[in-house]
């Protein structure tokens, strides 16, 4: 597809608008991306004539969903391995996930969770859902013991190579997942 | 164009409300673990989604006498019109011919999005601030629901949404808030930027993208995941309070030190109102947002607040419209709104 802003280049890049606190996003190429954070205040601010410096305060300090979100995967996996994961179940592929921001099944969260988790805590400033349980919560997806153990294994690799802002992320997971579990009498 | 006898009244929740808060909402986002999310199902999926949802709201206790639309069957107008409600949002009212419908509950308080983002949003709405209130009913009617439907959730990590921003609890809650003094005094933008601090969102009235319009905010919760329900109802509850608050003292200061200008202000506004020939939809926003702070400060003591509040949603474009039973072309909506408000000015005081 071409880029949104300029129609004549490729776009690649998927950038996130956020426009009254919600996310909208464009497709544009490398340079119109690069162009975008300063374009989208101007926007923002001629929907709101009257407070003329309300966004740039309000979103000064807000990650641009481009550099920051997909960050951390570009440094681990090289991008062209993750652009063709797909999901087994209904087949949407990350670089299609990149390009409208919406998982394509449940199977996806799975698929898609080396990615999914920093930014889910990125955004929500965790990953464990900690509200409402349905009544008839289907056995498989309840949280497996392995999965504990594996965090608890990442927590220990987390230390010992002293990242320890992710090895407090990983300490509070194991936590309250551990909490959730003994509330509702094991996993 | 379908909703005629609608379109001469709003809803309960509206018409009672005269409180700073106007009203307030919560939405849950849930999804069918059997389809894929709304946007990359194939068509006759999402006509199963409708077809499943249609059927177990049949047999819920809260949806008696509920209202099933397809919206393929409607026009732009009706679905414009729902859209000026707040009974479907702006995406759902897009994109004519997709598989998609809207369940209405008794008084409009429950609506139900199918096929939006997610495969149900579940919508309470009560008058003024209620969030409490309204979690507990929607949360009654997700039960319901839940009963007849394989819901996409996981043990991790919750209620599994199309998008990633409404992971876990799926939760919006939002309330509406009438902020004019803030506006005045230009006090607004300390109240917006310490909400978005708090995450929190403020936007316009009518959703995504939309502006403020009449000094009318919505503020909601950003995060859905990590915190129980209570607790994100509890923190947006806590932030309106306190913008109320802040608003009051706002109202309190303009009263004594520019107690003149502002009468004048308001009493123009409701001159303007009571005599326009011809008017416009956003003029229209300014001047009943005026004349509502004069309502509520006791400066323009005739002015019915519930009449303010009708007319808010009925000078709306596709009211208008409903009303009229024909499609108006915008001048001729201008003439149709000026003799509508001051029909509804004059009955009333
Ligand atoms: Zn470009
Ligand atoms: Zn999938």
């Amino acid at each position: 597809m071409l880029c949104e802003r300029c129609g004549k280049e490729e776009a690649t890049v998927p950038v996130i608008k956020i426009v009254g606190g919600e996310f909208t996003v464009m497709h544009l190429c490398d340079k119109c991306a690069e162009e975008a954070t300063g374009e989208g205040k101007k926007e923002m601010e001629s929907f709101f004539p009257s407070f003329p410096d309300l966004f740039s305060k309000i979103f000064s300090d807000f990650p641009s969903f481009h550099t920051e979100f997909f960050a951390p995967f570009k440094e681990k996996i090289k991008p062209p391995e993750i652009e063709e994961i797909k999901c087994p179940r209904c087949g949407l592929s990350y670089s299609d996930f990149k390009k409208t921001f919406q998982l394509g099944c449940s199977q996806c969260y799975e698929t898609f969770k080396e990615q999914l988790e920093p930014m889910l805590r990125r955004i929500h400033g965790s990953i464990i859902h900690k509200g409402k349980v349905p009544s008839k919560v289907p056995v498989k997806v309840k949280i497996p013991k392995d999965e504990i153990k594996e965090m608890k294994k990442k927590l220990q690799e987390a230390v010992k190579k002293e990242e320890y802002e992710e090895a407090a992320h990983l300490r509070d997971e194991i936590r309250a997942t551990e909490a959730k579990q003994k509330k509702r009498g094991g996993g | 164009m379908r909703f005629k006898e609608m379109a001469s009244k709003v809803s309960q929740w509206l018409e009672k409300s005269k409180e700073i808060v106007i009203s307030s909402r919560v939405r849950l986002a849930r999804n069918l673990t059997d389809f894929s999310f709304t946007h990359w199902a194939k068509k006759e999926d999402l006509a199963k989604v409708v077809e499943k949802v249609s059927n177990v709201t049949k047999g819920n206790s809260y949806l008696k006498n509920a209202l099933i639309i397809d919206l393929k069957e409607l026009d732009d107008i009706d679905r414009q019109f729902l859209m000026e409600r707040h009974l479907i949002s702006r995406e759902h009212a897009q994109d004519k011919g997709k598989e998609r419908a809207v369940i209405i509950g008794d008084k409009e308080i429950i609506s139900i999005m199918v096929n939006e983002e997610d495969h149900l949003r579940i919508q309470v709405t009560e008058s003024g601030l209620n969030l409490i209130e309204a979690w507990r009913l929607a949360s009654k009617i997700d039960n319901e629901l839940e009963k007849g439907l394989n819901y996409a959730y996981s043990e991790k990590y919750g209620y599994l949404t199309a998008c990633p921003t409404n992971t876990g609890t799926g939760l919006r809650a939002s309330v509406m808030i009438h902020l004019p003094a803030l506006v005045i005094s230009r006090q607004i933008n300390k109240v917006l930027d310490a909400v978005s601090r708090a995450n929190m969102a403020v936007r316009g009235i009518y959703g995504e993208g939309t502006q403020a319009q009449g000094d009318l905010f919505q503020i909601s919760n950003e995060i859905s995941l990590g915190e129980s329900e209570e607790e994100i109802v509890e923190h947006v509850e806590k932030a309106a309070r306190e913008i109320m608050e802040y608003e009051k003292r706002a109202r309190k200061r303009l009263l004594t030190q520019l107690k003149e200008e502002i009468k004048d202000s308001i009493s123009r506004a409701y001159g303007t109102l009571c005599s326009a020939y011809t008017i416009s939809s956003a003029e229209t926003l300014i001047l009943l947002s005026k004349l509502r702070l004069g309502a509520n400060i006791d400066l323009a003591k005739d002015i019915d607040i519930s009449t303010l509040n009708e007319l808010l949603i009925l000078t709306r474009p596709a009211h208008l419209q409903e009303i009229a039973g024909k499609k108006l072309s915008a001048p001729e909506r201008d003439v149709k709104r000026a003799a509508l408000i001051r029909e509804k000015l004059r009955i009333k005081t």
